[in-house]
């Protein structure tokens, strides 16, 4: 499938000074508008366009305090992390509670008027970016941790508890929230549901949706539904596992009884330095074969370590091809072992050399040097697209050879942190927003990255989810007939289409709306 | 427009037709009844495509279907609506690609699990799901019954392994969904869905896992008889050492709660050395908690230990009514207690075996009248309610199962539960009347 129409409007946009319109993102040469064409969107006009009556109800439900109009308040909801697409809402609400949001959705869905989920908005995928006339419906406010049962192994908590709390909460009791996705500290718990986030720690205990044991939904027409509950494996479908990873595309979330796992005693973290990124894939390739299962084990390459080390001056080697974070953690006595075996193979394949972390505080201090890579690399560029493919771990080598290859066909630097032990790779792609050539190599590259993984039995989307970003991709993934069950489930629990169109799914007709892109980098 | 009920002529051609003519007979009223209704006939077709074929004629001729991998859970459910023909899955049993060092192997839904494990023994990994009903168990038949074992404990559920699934939807469409690496958030997690779905939905043809390496080394304490005197041990005591052995640092890979006579037995994975310490620590555990009056805790050997496990929960002909009872961890004591009081006040044999960190209890009741096992099953499921848990009647006489709620209390997602079954199954062919809420 040609991308061509979707790069040439990326750079007719560009060239015309980016007036909106709209746009087909998704399909070939010869795809046909559909027959509803969508009314232009213009964004200073959004705000005036909602119903003054709709918004005095909100404001009666929520407080008109919490219902934010107008472009000044409105421009923070423009978009989400994923910054290539924005889009102004009409309005943004933000409830207080579960009733407050189902209210709000009775009223939005009563009126035919499509409404989308939001946490932190640090979705890596657009997400949360508003679809044209949509109301934002902000879980902020909802970041109470309602309960905590360290002896059932479970807590309670509001959509709008950042994830980085639910650990910290209950951390004294010996206890912690497994998945850690590296925006832990500003990402919120709905928003971890939403997206089946990950995380550097997923290798040994899982991503989210093995961690989540019950849900409170309230459903796009306003209804709110209990999924799963306090206790395990209770009989019935497992709406769960399937509201879990649904990007807000399902419903809103407005609870989260969500499952503890008993702190490991100790952990030994490893830092391991190679000449060449291959030695440190097959490195990571041996491992997982060898039975090691380490809580971790992530990978650095060269444009990041001289990042990171700029910004933080761990003492990264800023002259290694490659880098290998390897934690192992569980029972104090078996760990030597462990991290030697770790250890063993790294030097078996020509390891510079094996730092161990001596203290909690370099492992704090190198996972934070992990954690906050991305925002390191704000340093070297002044703007990054941060893909997300996954291959099997035995095809390491050869996606990262490829992706270097994309580097050097398309002139990009392309920066690699990421989950070595999961094979979901990150490649970071940097440029320069002004420069609308380098934009429109990024988008082509990202696209052959992506097509690999694909070619390689791998998925478009390890964590960051599909969102606005890869709508395309997921008919390359998927047949007519798979993407058919799926919207099956979608038209059950969404039969109207008001909550978060334009997500995961081409929509009726086949186009999601493209907007311009951003003017200037984020701060 | 179903076909007249009995007729094994008018649908016998054309399911050969599409399954082939040695992949069709007349079912043995013996051997292929499920829960008392015989079936026209079996068709155990070679291939997906050839499954797929024979769901869409009866999806065609509303013809009600019910899928069957091992046959080791047929008794679970309520009584089939209606049936017409029985799917045989166990022709699809190939490993279709297993790659050991990406630690993922996708599977045929009917291959035998004990086949399964063989093949990934071979290479130091394993599986880790462990139903009592054993390796003759059939991949797709654990999925869709959401089956678990003690291992549960430290491996967490099969469908926390799922990775991706092939199924074949009621009209005889394949479809597939997540994919073959461990990370994979693209589009729906399907399998999920269709994961204890008990093939409402939909036949599972193939699923793809997270495999594990197979430990270095096994351990295992045994604690008890708990209370020589009694068929289960005061709760407060069984409580306070559960809740020390769980927040200990070892994390057991087993926690069973056995009897009578009372016993727990927990177990460790891993490196040699950190079973030995997680075994010492156990000891001391159960030395500190329960003092030293009459309190044997001892090592015992993983293997027996697991088999004696295993065996507690199977249910054998001992065992006219086996049921689940679902709740918190910390209420598993006092509800066994409660349990067996209730179950000797009846005058009814009770045996029982908990997976006690999950909170899963399974309970067997020997013979007794049916009034007397409707009456323990009423009590007990408000019991379960009253901390969000439920309950599940695994094996029953028939009459009493048609005066019990077989599935507990129905979830309150069931509208959501029915909406779904009427988008997938319309015209519901898929083993009518079995499920949650009589779906």
């Amino acid at each position: 499938m040609l991308p061509v129409p979707y790069i040439a409007l990326m750079a007719a946009r560009l060239v015309a000074g980016g007036r909106p319109r709209p746009s087909c993102v998704v399909y070939p040469a010869g795809c046909r508008m559909p027959e509803e064409v969508r009314t232009p969107v213009n964004p200073t006009a959004n705000a005036l366009s909602i119903d003054p009556g709709l918004l005095s109800r909100l404001a009666e439900i929520v407080g008109a305090q919490h219902v934010l109009t107008g472009p000044s308040a409105l421009t923070v909801y423009e978009f989400d992390a994923y910054t290539l697409e924005r889009q102004l809402p009409a309005a943004v609400v933000l409830p207080g509670s579960g009733e407050e949001v189902a209210r709000v959705v009775r009223v939005l869905h009563d009126a035919g008027v499509p409404f989308v989920p939001r946490g932190a908005g640090t979705s890596l995928s657009g997400t949360t970016v508003p679809a044209p006339g949509s109301v934002v419906i902000s879980l902020a406010r909802m970041r109470r941790i309602l309960e905590v049962d360290l002896r059932n192994r479970r807590a309670v908590v509001e959509p709008g508890v950042v994830n980085a709390w639910i650990t910290r909460a209950v951390a004294s009791g010996g206890y912690l929230f497994a998945p850690d996705p590296s925006s832990q500290g500003a990402c919120t718990i709905g928003g971890n549901v939403g997206t089946n986030a990950g995380g550097p720690h997923t290798l040994k205990y899982g991503v989210t949706v093995n961690h989540i044991l019950g849900l409170e939904l309230v459903l796009p027409d306003g209804q709110v539904v209990e999924l799963g509950g306090a206790v395990e494996d209770l009989p019935g479908y497992d709406l769960v596992g399937l509201v879990t990873g649904h990007e807000g595309t399902l419903g809103i979330v407005t609870k989260v009884i969500v499952r503890l796992v008993r702190e490991p005693e100790s952990c030994r973290t490893l830092l391991a330095v190679f000449d060449s990124v291959d030695a440190a894939t097959r490195t990571v390739s041996q491992i997982i074969e060898r039975g090691i299962i380490p809580a971790a084990l992530e990978m650095m390459d060269n444009l990041v370590i001289r990042a990171v080390e700029d910004a933080f001056r761990f003492g990264f080697p800023t002259d290694a091809a490659a880098v290998l974070i390897i934690e192992v953690d569980g029972v104090n006595a078996g760990l030597g072992q462990q991290a030697e075996a770790a250890a063993a193979i790294c030097r078996a394949n020509g390891a510079r050399e094996i730092r161990a972390a001596k203290s909690e505080n370099e492992r704090l201090r190198l996972w934070a040097a992990r954690k906050k890579a991305f925002a390191a690399l704000g340093r070297i560029t002044s703007s990054y697209v941060t893909q997300d493919g996954v291959v099997p771990r035995t095809r390491l080598p050869e996606i990262l050879a490829f992706v270097a290859q994309v580097g050097r066909k398309y002139g990009l630097r392309i920066a690699n942190v990421f989950h070595a032990g999961d094979g979901n790779i990150h490649p970071i792609l940097l440029y320069d927003e002004r420069n609308p050539d380098e934009v429109r190599r990024v988008v082509q590259a990202s696209d052959e990255i992506l097509n690999a993984c694909i070619d390689m039995g791998g998925s478009v989307t390890g964590e960051h989810g599909v969102g606005v970003e890869k709508v395309k991709h997921l008919s390359r993934m998927f047949s007519p007939a798979d993407l058919e069950a799926m919207l099956d489930v979608r038209a059950v629990f969404n039969p109207r289409g008001l909550c978060n169109p334009g997500k995961i799914f081409p929509s009726p007709g086949g186009c999601a709306e493209l907007q311009r892109p951003r003017r200037a980098a984020p701060a | 427009m179903s076909e007249t009920p009995g007729s094994v002529a008018s649908i016998l051609q054309p399911l050969i037709d599409a399954a082939g003519a040695d992949r069709v007979r007349p079912a043995d009223p013996a051997a292929d009844a499920v829960e008392g209704v015989v079936p026209r006939l079996v068709a155990a077709p070679a291939d997906e495509e050839a499954l797929a074929r024979v769901l869409a004629f009866c999806h065609r001729h509303r013809l009600a279907v019910a899928p069957r991998g091992g046959g080791t859970q047929l008794e679970l459910g309520g009584i089939p609506e209606r049936l017409d023909v029985l799917v045989d899955v166990t022709p699809l049993a190939r490993i279709v690609q297993y790659e050991p060092a990406d630690l993922t192997v996708t599977v045929q839904a009917g291959m035998r699990l004990g086949e399964l494990q063989a093949e990934l023994g071979r290479r130091g990994q394993f599986l880790p799901v462990d139903p009592p009903t054993g390796g003759e168990a059939t991949i797709g038949g654990l999925l869709a019954t959401a089956a678990s074992g003690p291992l549960r404990t430290g491996y967490s559920h099969l469908r926390d392994r799922l990775l991706g699934m092939r199924v074949v939807r009621a009209d005889g469409t394949i479809v597939r969904s997540g994919g073959r690496v461990v990370k994979n958030v693209a589009g729906y997690d399907m399998g999920r869905l269709h994961t204890g779905a008990l093939g409402t939905l939909g036949v599972i043809v193939e699923a793809t896992f997270k495999v594990q390496p197979l430990p270095e080394a096994w351990g295992c304490v045994q604690v008890g008889p708990l209370a020589p005197e009694a068929a289960v041990a005061p709760a407060a005591a069984l409580e306070a050492l559960l809740a020390a052995l769980l927040d200990a640092p070892a994390q057991p890979v087993l926690l069973e709660v056995l009897g009578p006579p009372a016993r727990v037995l927990v177990g460790y994975a891993g490196v040699a050395a950190e079973v030995d310490f997680a075994v010492a620590e156990a000891l001391r555990i159960a030395k500190k908690v329960l003092g030293s009056a009459g309190q044997a805790a001892a090592p015992v050997s993983w293997d027996a230990a697991h088999a004696e496990t295993l065996a507690a929960h199977r249910s054998g002909d001992d065992a006219m009514l086996t049921l689940r009872l679902h709740g918190p961890s910390s209420q598993a004591a006092t509800l066994l207690e409660q349990v067996v009081r209730e179950a000797a006040a009846a005058g009814v044999p009770c045996r029982y075996a908990a997976h006690a960190a999950v909170g899963t209890l399974r309970v067997h009741l020997g013979a007794a009248a049916d009034q007397a096992l409707e009456g323990l099953v009423q009590s007990w499921l408000p019991a379960v309610r009253r901390w969000g848990g439920n309950l599940v009647v695994e094996r029953a006489p028939l009459p009493l199962k048609r005066a019990i709620p077989v599935w507990g209390e129905p979830p309150p997602a069931l509208f959501l539960m029915r909406a779904l079954k009427e988008k997938f199954d319309p015209h519901r062919i898929l083993n009518p009347g079995r499920y949650v809420g009589g779906l």
